[in-house]
């Protein structure tokens, strides 16, 4: 079984070799393609938080803007959504493992400071001084491959002669530079991220491959949650894609994957431990059937 | 320079290949029924060979035995031979040729964004099929977004193929096509220079329509002797 060969520390967390883990997305966008601002607000998004932790979220992920195209979200806005949900969420669960999902360097230094522990660079490293910032604060580190697409555009016609070899070297490439701008290697995970400069078809390559991004070594973290590649699999929209979704997370981490985001907590924290108990790595809850 | 017999144009849309388009392939038939016979009527003109051009990065050419693959798309393609693989622009060309059972001999013309392609096309009399579409700007659920200046911009190359307007296509500004993610104007411009003195003596327009947000025209013109 393919595992990352080392432990995992983001905030007072220590992640195993084989643990699996489920990080609860909490959107603090008005527009948002699945929750569409059911947790706008700050004192939702707090809420939401709370509510994520308690459904058995390992890490919250909370982002302040959406990632299709849009309104322009400067660096101001960003932040005006986000530090004050940091600062309530890390008031409220001191010992929750905080991630925040964003580009920019100047908003991660801000809630880095507020007490989060992990910034999420969703749009694969756009940001030259974003590893630095993070390795200033010893913070940990999502590094993703985003096909170069600059943040918030649609990927048009993407072509990959190899797109399981150019994404793993990709973010191999990018984890050992923030590795050299100072990020701790034991806070580095990588994510393919599914759908981002992808069609549905890589984004599908990509978790039938998942163990040779586990073959690096480093964590690998699946956002793979409602997404399009789902709903073109099954052409459902993403109010009916939890069972696909939760299909590619059992493949994903039988295959290796480690760390799960998601906006549906329970149920991926359920597949997950199924997943484990079928690995042997997660003994039964209740073991009574033909045992009395 | 060659005697162009006819131009067509078609969409550089990926979606057109059912291969690429997998459950959905049946949405766009009309389209795809529109491209078949944009091909038809180019052969119709019996020309000595078919000249596919499209937009890509670099100029270039490849032979007529050269054959399409759409693999960086995720799409396996079962054949195992040594023939040239095209740009998949080109290959969608490729891919509607055979569609149809074109059996005319064929060459294949990459343009870059200047418009340039060094390429001499050998033979005397060539049907040239050019494969490139509008805006991709179209709407907010476009591939890049909606660009209000999207609409006006494809009805105008939605009336230069149908009234056989060589000047208006040519007119067309490199700089706001690239703005709006324009991937015809290269090839169109590219294929106009190539009719020297000839003028289009019939011209269809058998498809214009955006329904991806992306401006998509099928239609044909015959060119004078």
């Amino acid at each position: 079984m393919p595992t990352a060969t080392d432990v995992l520390r983001w905030g007072g967390r220590e992640f195993a070799p084989g643990a699996l883990a489920v990080m609860g997305i909490v959107n603090v966008t008005p527009d948002s393609f699945y929750d569409r601002g059911r947790h706008w607000g700050t004192s939702a998004a707090i809420d939401r938080v709370g509510e994520v932790l308690d459904e058995g979220a390992d890490v919250v992920d909370i982002g302040g803007i959406k990632a299709a195209p849009g309104g322009e979200v400067t660096a101001a806005e960003e932040l005006e959504r986000v530090l004050p949900v940091v600062e309530g969420a890390r008031a409220n669960h001191p010992d929750a493992v905080i991630s925040v999902d964003t580009w920019r360097a100047d908003v991660a230094d801000v809630v880095l400071r507020a007490g989060a522990d992990v910034i999420n660079d969703a749009w694969g490293g756009v940001d030259g001084d974003l590893a630095a910032t993070v390795a200033r604060h010893g913070a940990g580190y999502v590094c993703t491959h985003a096909g170069h697409q600059v943040p918030r555009t649609r990927p048009h016609r993407v072509w990959y002669d190899d797109i399981v070899g150019e994404t793993t070297s990709y973010l191999v490439d990018l984890a050992e530079r923030a590795v050299a701008a100072g990020v701790r290697r034991d806070g580095i995970a990588i994510d393919p991220a599914h759908d981002f400069g992808k069609n549905s078809r890589h984004s599908l390559q990509l978790t039938k491959h998942t163990d040779v991004l586990v073959a690096t070594g480093w964590p690998v973290l699946m956002a793979m949650s409602r997404k399009d590649f789902v709903g073109e699999v099954l052409d459902l929209p993403p109010d009916d894609r939890l069972e696909g979704t939760l299909a590619a997370t059992a493949v994903a981490a039988w295959l290796g994957a480690f760390m799960f985001r998601t906006h549906d907590v329970t149920a991926t924290r359920r597949v997950l431990l199924t997943v484990a108990a079928i690995r042997g790595d997660q003994d039964l809850a209740l073991g009574r059937r033909a045992l009395a | 320079m060659s005697n162009v017999t006819a131009v067509g144009f078609v969409p550089a849309a990926p979606l057109l290949v059912p291969a690429v388009a997998g459950g959905s392939a049946a949405l766009d038939a009309d389209l795809r029924d529109a491209c078949r016979s944009v091909v038809t009527a180019l052969c119709a003109t019996e020309p000595d060979a078919i000249v596919v051009a499209a937009g890509w990065r670099e100029s270039g050419s490849w032979p007529s035995d050269a054959t399409w693959s759409f693999d960086g798309f995720g799409v396996a393609r079962d054949v195992a031979d040594d023939r040239p693989r095209l740009p998949w622009p080109l290959g969608i060309g490729a891919w509607l040729l055979d569609d149809v059972g074109c059996t005319c001999q064929r060459a294949y013309v990459a343009v870059a964004p200047d418009a340039s392609a060094d390429v001499a096309i050998g033979p005397p009399r060539v049907a040239v099929l050019t494969v490139g579409d509008g805006s991709a700007r179209r709407t907010e659920r476009a591939p890049g977004y909606l660009d209000e200046r999207a609409e006006q911009f494809d009805a105008t190359i939605a009336a230069a193929i149908r009234e056989g307007d060589t000047a208006s296509l040519r007119a067309l500004d490199p700089s706001l096509a690239a703005d709006l993610m324009c991937a015809g104007v290269p090839v169109w411009r590219w294929a106009i220079e190539r009719l020297g003195a000839q003028s289009v003596t019939e011209a269809r327009l058998l498809a214009d329509t955006a329904p991806y947000g992306v401006g998509y025209f099928a239609g044909w013109w015959r060119l004078s002797g």
